[in-house]
């Protein structure tokens, strides 16, 4: 378990490259290698993923979950891709063919995208761009125009439901989204996703502090809710919309709207991990890419107990949660972060506690007491 | 005063401790400090993995209609009295009276039909029938790669020790009864007073 065991594998296929190669492809050659090992490994994590999820949810519900194809059901995901392929691809008369038959794949391609700025170990990151965090917030919204596109294409009301909640939803989520990033930008001065773990070998994690704490939390719940997950997969909840945007999707197509879906909440799940929990650094009997394989993995755990645990939300409920509470909450975090970062250590305490903890504390008596005042029984008018 | 999100909070403290109760019952099993086989009412994981882990079958467990020969002399029990017939509510038996060489009818079936995709496993016959001859069997696995034909005679036909072995209480129950008139009678045939009915009754073995 070698520290630099990804990057020596690397160096390996590059020299091999430069023996067989004109030096001039060479920076190519690199890049090439990089997002390979990404697309590589992208797929192989969803299968990871599914089976992670299939048996969480399953202990959460005293079930084993799958646990006959290899051992402790490991084998399961692939099962389920030959299942997927095997099927009959049903395209409907009333669709439009060419978004039917494209969106799929744009919806997933994006996805293999947000790895390329994910710093995996120390050096390890496909593409270190300064603007890494802006990127992966560029390629992650891209997906719900191909949702939006693959909803409307299918011509039946299920799936134009499904897309126009989508919509809702990622414009209202992003926004408390970017601006707690914003805080975590502000305070490490980088856009860029390694300068950020640099930033938080530092001064320490930033979800040790009060600020980084709330906005830990204002990040998970937002980006719960980007990538359509339980308890707000709106846009393709089962009681009430079939399965929303890909209801009329089979086979292989299917599956690659799933994999969209569990790659991006896995993605939002290492960069939450990078931007909150320190990235890869972490105690040295581990290598730095095993911690943020760790770190990711139990920030999607969360994610998973979210859905064990949580009912769907109503359409107006989602909404309200984002603009009354999360909206607000974020403001009040970067400007806490702010604080934090311009006072000594006592009175930022006291400047982020009093607005953060105070904060929360109005943000909740308000929305309770209106929902109290909202749901309250009315006076009927006398029909007679 | 509650804070938003405290239910949440609280929701959240419940599953997890479900799910960490798996893993606790999951080593107190494998360390043979609660019972292995899960099940309803146990703790953790409670499903029964099907085929290699079975619960027991409840003997009142009804499932079709089994004719009872017996074991010792290999007769038939079945008079093809025709009471099963009467009040089946799908009407899905069919019996022929057996018929000796002078015409004359036999207290024997010549042939006994059930059609088992008719059955609804009522058990209604089996409560009928005073000969204690039709009985429902526990057997439950019945999936076939063909759709089921007719059950005849020699399909329906099991074992009275068959039956003994997959309905013990039932049959010490009968036995008991049989005992109590058997006693009764000794008693009777003992005593100069006029007999007295018996307690229980044949059909205390149903």
């Amino acid at each position: 378990m070698g520290e630099t065991l990804f990057l020596d594998l690397k160096d390996f296929a590059l020299a091999v490259a430069a023996a067989l190669l004109p030096g001039g492809l060479l920076a190519s050659v690199s890049a090439l290698i990089s997002a390979g090992a990404v697309l590589v490994v992208a797929p192989v994590t969803m299968m990871f993923l599914t089976w992670v999820e299939r048996k969480g949810v399953g202990r959460f519900q005293d079930r084993y979950g799958p646990n006959r194809v290899g051992p402790f059901g490991v084998l399961q995901p692939i099962a389920d891709g030959i299942k997927m392929i095997l099927k009959e691809d049903i395209i409907p008369d009333g669709s439009d063919r060419l978004l039917h038959n494209i969106m799929p794949v744009l919806a997933a391609a994006p996805v293999f995208l947000l790895f390329l700025v994910l710093p995996f170990g120390r050096g390890m990151v496909a593409a270190d761009l300064n603007v890494g965090v802006l990127f992966f917030l560029c390629i992650s919204s891209m997906q719900s125009p191909m949702i939006i596109s693959a909803g409307l294409g299918a011509r039946s009301k299920y799936s134009v439901l499904g897309s126009m909640r989508a919509v809702v939803q990622v414009l209202s989520y992003e926004i408390p989204m970017v601006i707690v990033i914003v805080a975590v930008v502000m305070t490490a001065g980088s856009m860029s996703t390694s300068e950020i773990v640099a930033a938080q070998v530092r001064d320490g994690w930033f979800v040790l502090t009060p600020w980084g704490a709330f906005g830990f939390i204002v990040f998970l719940i937002a980006a719960t809710a980007e990538a359509n997950r339980s308890p707000f997969d709106m846009s393709e909840a089962e009681s009430e919309l079939v399965a929303g945007f890909h209801t009329e999707y089979s086979g292989f197509k299917f599956a690659l709207f799933q994999m969209a879906e569990f790659l991006s909440a896995f993605a939002s799940a290492g960069l939450a991990a990078t931007l909150f929990l320190g990235g890869w650094q972490g105690p040295g009997f581990l290598p730095s890419w095993a911690w943020f394989g760790a770190k990711a993995l139990g920030v999607y755990f969360v994610l998973v107990w979210f859905r064990a645990t949580l009912p769907r939300f109503r359409i107006d409920q989602l909404l309200a949660l984002a603009w009354k509470f999360l909206f607000p909450l974020s403001l009040l975090v970067v400007v806490a972060a702010a604080a934090w970062y311009f006072m000594p250590l006592l009175p930022a305490l006291v400047t982020n506690l009093v607005l953060l903890v105070g904060g929360y504390g109005l943000l909740s008596s308000w929305i309770l007491s209106e929902f109290i005042r909202m749901n309250a029984p009315r006076a009927v008018p006398d029909a007679r | 005063m509650k804070f938003l999100g405290y239910h949440v909070a609280k929701g959240m403290l419940v599953t997890i401790s479900r799910f960490a109760n798996t893993y606790v019952q999951g080593v107190r099993r494998t360390l043979r400090m609660a019972p292995g086989s899960g099940g309803p009412g146990s703790q953790g994981i409670f499903t029964v993995q099907y085929p290699e882990q079975r619960l027991p079958v409840p003997e009142r467990f009804r499932v079709l209609p089994v004719l009872i020969r017996e074991e010792a002399t290999g007769k038939i029990r079945c008079t093809a009295c025709g009471i099963c017939t009467k009040v089946c509510p799908t009407q899905c038996i069919w019996i022929v009276q057996a018929k000796g060489e002078d015409g004359k009818t036999k207290n024997a079936p010549e042939s006994f039909c059930i059609e088992p995709n008719v059955c609804m496993n009522c058990g209604l016959c089996a409560e009928y029938c005073p000969f204690n001859a039709i009985k429902m069997d526990v057997k439950f696995e019945l999936a076939e790669y063909r759709r089921q034909e007719v059950l005849r005679l020699e399909d329906l036909l099991v074992s009275s020790e068959y039956y003994d072995r997959t309905h013990p209480q039932a049959t010490a129950e009968a036995a008991a009864a049989a005992a109590a008139k058997a006693a009764a009678k000794a008693a009777a045939a003992a005593a100069p007073t006029p007999a007295t009915p018996a307690p229980g009754g044949t059909h205390a073995a149903g």
